[in-house]
């Protein structure tokens, strides 16, 4: 798996929302015996046969957004597919590191991290309220207290 | 107040003594976890939703599509699909996944309190009510349960590999065993080789002394048969390969019993330095007393008035003494086993002869660690040099 923190240049430039390689689903990865799999978009897509070339998974770090490509065809911009991808499962990858990932294989798989200081709120599997946030290479998960007080106060209320 | 503090937006009037415990657990990152499989919510999606995909995701018609050619992609799809319904069959599959929780996510994404007005208010609430830090403790205690989850988890990947690697260590110890137990049975039989020489040598020797009462046809006349017949000198002189030698010692036989006498003279003076050589004295040492030996033999040989052909030289004795050396080695008995001089843990040739390059790497890095004595290398110690060269340490 190829981990890089320059920006590739289709991300840089305006995606329109409504373009027709646009999908508007999202792609999720889960883990079993330490191998990984895609479900979503990118499953249903590997299920009915088409297989892209590549995958470019992109998360930016300020705005906490998490967009994938598809390459298809000629790798061009118009052959390409745009999907949302979670960005819990992009923080999955990038410290997971897999060799392959639902059959493809890590070197045809490219993540891409742009630094922020934003947190990213979720909620584990133990049903806590965390935050993701990136140091040091990683990616962590720590306990959203403040978040949880919230809730607290207003079932006070 | 620090920057971080600025940073996050807090008002100034409040002061560290007065700030909420949730901030306080904010600005501390010892409760963080490496976000891993045991955070994810390691589930695929509900069924209802990834059909929902599966038809959207056919409208789309990509062109130019990869192959599978290794089956790869075709094995991870039985496998998900494997998964997936071993997923809907139970029951709380998706328990987080979806219903309140996605709700309580999305309203906080939308709309977050700042973080400011949260701090005023705890900042202002009384003293004595714990509430907060009630409903903290809790969300404290339930993460300290994950996280305590997580690390059992790694401590169980590590035990694991733990115990691989005490197994390598106990066959790296197996083969080192195996390895000492070869390289004593060399020297053993580098030992007894050394003694059988010495025995034939003996042997040889008591042939040569005693042929003259045993074989009675020791006489002048089978000086010249370079044959010599089946008599023991020539037998003698035959299996050393030596003719010249064999000629000498038949030569002997018409004076045999002053030569012996003479021979055990000589036996008597060089005994002891025999046994120093055989014990590993330097030969410069043992040449001076087989030096000194020479001297008292001379004086005895020209009390006897005797004109003897001295024996040929071996050819492992080249010097001068060299026969006289060889007689005192046969006469003398050494009381205690021969070493040899040198390293007395020589290194073998070929140490990890059959076992691969795998396993000299075992044995080299278990050395490393311990060169003088590899045997007693601890466990624990290998597996720390094996963590720390392989960054598996913690």
């Amino acid at each position: 798996m190829i981990k890089s923190h320059e920006m590739p240049a289709w991300f840089l430039q305006e995606i329109d929302d409504d373009a027709p390689n646009m999908i508007g689903a999202t792609t999720v990865v889960f883990e079993r015996a330490e191998r990984f799999f895609f479900d979503g978009v990118v499953a249903c897509f590997l299920k009915q046969g088409k297989i892209p070339h590549s995958l470019e998974i992109v998360l930016d770090g300020d705005e906490m957004s998490c967009l994938a490509r598809l390459n298809y065809g000629d790798g061009s911009d118009e052959a390409a597919f745009y999907i949302s991808f979670e960005i819990e499962s992009f923080a999955l990858l990038w410290n997971a590191d897999p060799a392959s990932v639902h059959g493809i294989d890590g070197d045809n798989i490219t993540l891409f991290y742009k630094h922020g200081a934003a947190r990213y709120p979720f909620v584990c599997s133990a049903g806590i309220n965390c935050e993701l946030y990136y140091e040091g290479d990683r990616f962590l998960a720590q306990p959203d207290l403040e978040f949880a007080h919230e809730l607290f106060m207003e079932e006070a209320a | 107040m620090s920057d971080a503090e600025n940073d996050r937006g807090q008002e100034p009037d409040a002061t560290e003594n007065n700030e909420p415990a949730s901030v306080a657990a904010r600005n501390d990152n010892g409760d963080a976890i490496e976000y891993s499989s045991a955070v994810h919510i390691n589930s695929p999606l509900d069924r209802s939703l990834r059909n929902n995909t599966a038809e959207l995701a056919a409208t789309f018609d990509p062109e130019g599509v990869a192959s599978d050619n290794n089956g790869k992609i075709k094995d991870a799809l039985a496998a998900a699909a494997q998964i997936t319904d071993e997923n809907e069959r139970l029951p709380h599959k998706t328990q987080f996944s979806s219903g309140d929780h996605a709700k309580r996510i999305a309203q906080i994404r939308k709309k977050r309190v700042p973080k400011t007005s949260i701090a005023k208010e705890l900042s202002r609430m009384p003293p004595n009510k714990s509430d907060a830090e009630t409903g903290l403790e809790v969300g404290k205690h339930t993460w300290r349960g994950l996280i305590a989850g997580v690390m059992s988890a790694r401590k169980d990947a590590e035990a694991h590999r733990d115990a691989k690697l005490a197994e390598e260590l106990e066959e790296a110890r197996q083969a080192q065993k195996e390895l000492d137990r070869r390289e004593k049975e060399d020297a053993d039989s580098q030992d007894k080789a050394k003694q059988t020489v010495t025995s034939k040598a003996d042997a040889r020797a008591k042939d040569d002394g005693a042929e003259p009462d045993a074989g009675g046809n020791g006489g002048p006349g089978d000086d010249g048969g370079p044959g010599g017949g089946t008599s023991g000198n020539a037998k003698s002189g035959a299996s050393t390969g030596d003719p010249a030698k064999a000629s000498a010692t038949s030569g002997l036989g018409s004076i045999a019993t002053p030569i012996i006498d003479t021979a055990k003279e000589v036996a008597k003076t060089v005994a002891p330095a025999a046994t120093a050589i055989a014990m590993g004295v330097p030969p410069e040492a043992a040449v001076k007393s087989i030096s000194d030996a020479v001297k008292t033999t001379g004086k005895i040989l020209q009390g006897t008035d005797l004109q003897v052909t001295p024996p040929a030289k071996s050819l492992a004795s080249p010097n001068q003494t060299g026969a006289l050396f060889d007689q005192a080695r046969s006469l003398a008995r050494v009381s205690e086993p021969v070493r040899s001089i040198g390293p007395e843990n020589p290194a073998p040739r070929v140490r990890a002869q059959g076992m691969g390059l795998g396993f000299a790497s075992l044995i080299k890095a278990a050395r490393a660690l311990a060169p003088k004595e590899p045997g007693d290398i601890s466990a624990a110690a290998w597996m720390q040099k094996r963590r720390d060269t392989d960054g598996l340490s913690r």
